[in-house]
């Protein structure tokens, strides 16, 4: 029987990872945590996680830049991404990357855990 | 056989041409060098601008010289023209003699024999001169010394035309370039404003939600309360800052060929449950099929959402009715309800900034429907109100267009 599934989270809002950490947690998932694009993407690498949930507008290397990097990296361009965008934001950049989910902030943490469960489950790695 | 005069005017003419065809400076003058060269049948002409402080001559445009002659030396230094910056016009019947010519010996080398100078009159300043150089002894008559004058004259027009036509494009692309970097200052603005506040959202709802155990009734009404007052000026901040962002330059990337159908399906499904909740029906009317638009979806679903969530807001009950006609061209949503309506006398103030009707209390940010406007004209529509609704004798009906997609060629020329 497969492990519980890892979920790597890519945001600098410490607040927010906290809430998204807590919420994912008490469904018993295993939760990584990185706080810029560089250092999801060495994470990622190093941990091969079962889904990501990335920030778009973060500093050091943004969720753009992740993205591109992580989709060029055959050995995670399989890997379901989660994108976290506000409203305005995602109105001015249409992604250049493929996505299997969109949150829109403000994360409603029951939203968050649903979301990431169709994305499991649609990518086949469900609990 | 063509006349002088005839071939004085052609020229005049194909002069006044390349003034009107905005060229550049550079563009303007060797037309007219070379213009003036053929017209009156000689070896070259050039054309001289006093540098900004007068005190030398710049060589800017030559026709039938060599390289080596143009960039012989500098010009001040020739006596004929002190005379021509005055303003007269200076004949010299044998360059390669003449005292009052500086460069004797290379004129003579270029093979230059008689020289008309005449000066370039902007309103009553000289602006520099133009030069005439024939290969053989010639002596210039007065009609041609007054086509060289009105060519030299007509010169000074368009080197001002071209001059100030390249400063208005360098204004414009300036103007452009502020723009831009506004644009990027608002989305920092914006996120920045917003990121605390989502944060605060968010951990509220953590609360709500129950992962920290649980809440009383009391604790969790409270806690909701802060949530919406929070939505409220995340609302506020997202509508200010979107206004200056739907300029039709920011609009045109994200437009593509979409499908209405679709649209309206996704914005009134996610507002069904509010409707439901209130008792209220919504309800839809689509055509078998509609043409294409060509539009931004995510701005399309931003108006729809606005319009469809203030009539069911403003609706007690009844129903809201969402149609779409293809007519003229062109595609109409209606959004229909049976609320409260609009008093007439705000009716025409409906879809200013920051405009409330004095019947719907202090609900929302005012911006919905100017926003609403502003996304609309972008895609090359319209939109209006009427109040009451002509169909249901109540409420408020708002009707927007957008032009078909093969129509887009028309709609850019407006």
């Amino acid at each position: 029987m497969k492990q519980r599934p890892k979920i790597l989270l890519v945001d600098d809002d410490v607040d927010l990872v906290k809430v998204m950490s807590g919420a994912l947690e008490s469904k018993a998932y295993e939760v990584l945590v990185a706080y810029n694009g560089q250092e999801g993407l060495e994470k990622a690498r190093k941990e091969k996680p079962d889904l990501v949930v990335l920030d778009i507008l973060m500093p050091v290397a943004d969720g753009f830049t992740f993205a591109d990097q992580f989709s060029k990296d055959p050995a995670l361009a399989k890997i379901p991404v989660l994108a976290l965008t506000s409203f305005s934001e995602s109105l001015g950049q249409p992604f250049p990357f493929e996505v299997s989910e969109y949150i829109v902030k403000p994360i409603k943490p029951k939203d968050l855990v649903a979301k990431v469960e169709g994305s499991l489950k649609k990518a086949g790695t469900s609990q | 056989m063509v006349s002088l005069t005839q071939r004085y005017y052609r020229s005049l003419y194909e002069i006044a041409a390349v003034i009107n065809s905005a060229g550049t400076p550079e563009n303007v003058l060797n037309t007219i060098v070379e213009t003036v060269a053929k017209a009156l049948d000689v070896k070259g002409c050039s054309l001289m601008l006093l540098t900004p402080d007068r005190k030398d001559l710049l060589q800017t445009a030559a026709y039938g010289l060599s390289d080596w002659y143009v960039h012989k030396g500098q010009l001040s230094a020739d006596k004929s023209i002190p005379q021509v910056l005055k303003g007269k016009p200076v004949a010299v019947l044998n360059a390669t003699e003449d005292e009052r010519v500086q460069y004797r010996e290379q004129a003579k080398r270029e093979g230059i024999t008689s020289m008309l100078s005449a000066p370039v009159l902007f309103k009553k300043d000289v602006v520099g001169l133009i030069r005439v150089y024939t290969a053989n002894q010639h002596d210039f008559t007065a009609d041609e010394i007054s086509f060289v004058q009105a060519v030299a004259n007509l010169g000074a027009i368009a080197l001002e035309n071209a001059r100030r036509l390249e400063q208005c494009f360098t204004e414009v692309d300036k103007l452009e370039e502020e723009r831009r970097q506004f644009v990027r200052f608002l989305s920092v603005v914006a996120h920045d404003l917003q990121s605390p506040l989502v944060a605060i959202q968010s951990l509220l709802s953590y609360m709500v939600d129950g992962y920290t155990g649980e809440i009383t009734e009391g604790q969790k009404d409270l806690m909701q309360r802060g949530i919406r007052r929070v939505d409220e000026l995340l609302t506020l901040i997202t509508d200010l800052l979107d206004i200056p962002r739907i300029g039709a330059g920011q609009l045109e990337r994200e437009k593509v060929e979409l499908s209405l159908h679709e649209v309206v399906k996704q914005v009134v499904e996610s507002l069904s449950s509010v409707a439901q909740k209130k008792g209220i029906a919504l309800k839809v009317e689509l055509p078998e099929s509609l043409p294409k638009v060509y539009a931004s979806k995510r701005r399309l679903q931003q108006v729809l959402n606005n319009l469809i969530s203030n009539a069911i807001n403003y609706t007690r009950e009844g129903m809201v009715l969402v149609r779409l006609k293809e007519y003229d061209n062109e595609i109409t949503i209606e959004t229909m309800d049976t609320g409260i309506g609009i008093l007439p006398t705000e009716l025409p103030r409906v879809f200013d900034e920051f405009f409330r009707g004095s019947n719907v209390g202090t609900k929302g940010t005012g911006l919905g429907l100017s926003i609403s406007k502003r996304i609309i004209e972008a895609h090359g529509g319209k939109i209006w109100v009427e109040s009451p609704c002509p169909e249901t004798g109540k409420g408020s009906k708002f009707t927007f267009t957008l032009p078909q997609i093969r129509k887009l060629g028309r709609v850019s020329e407006t």
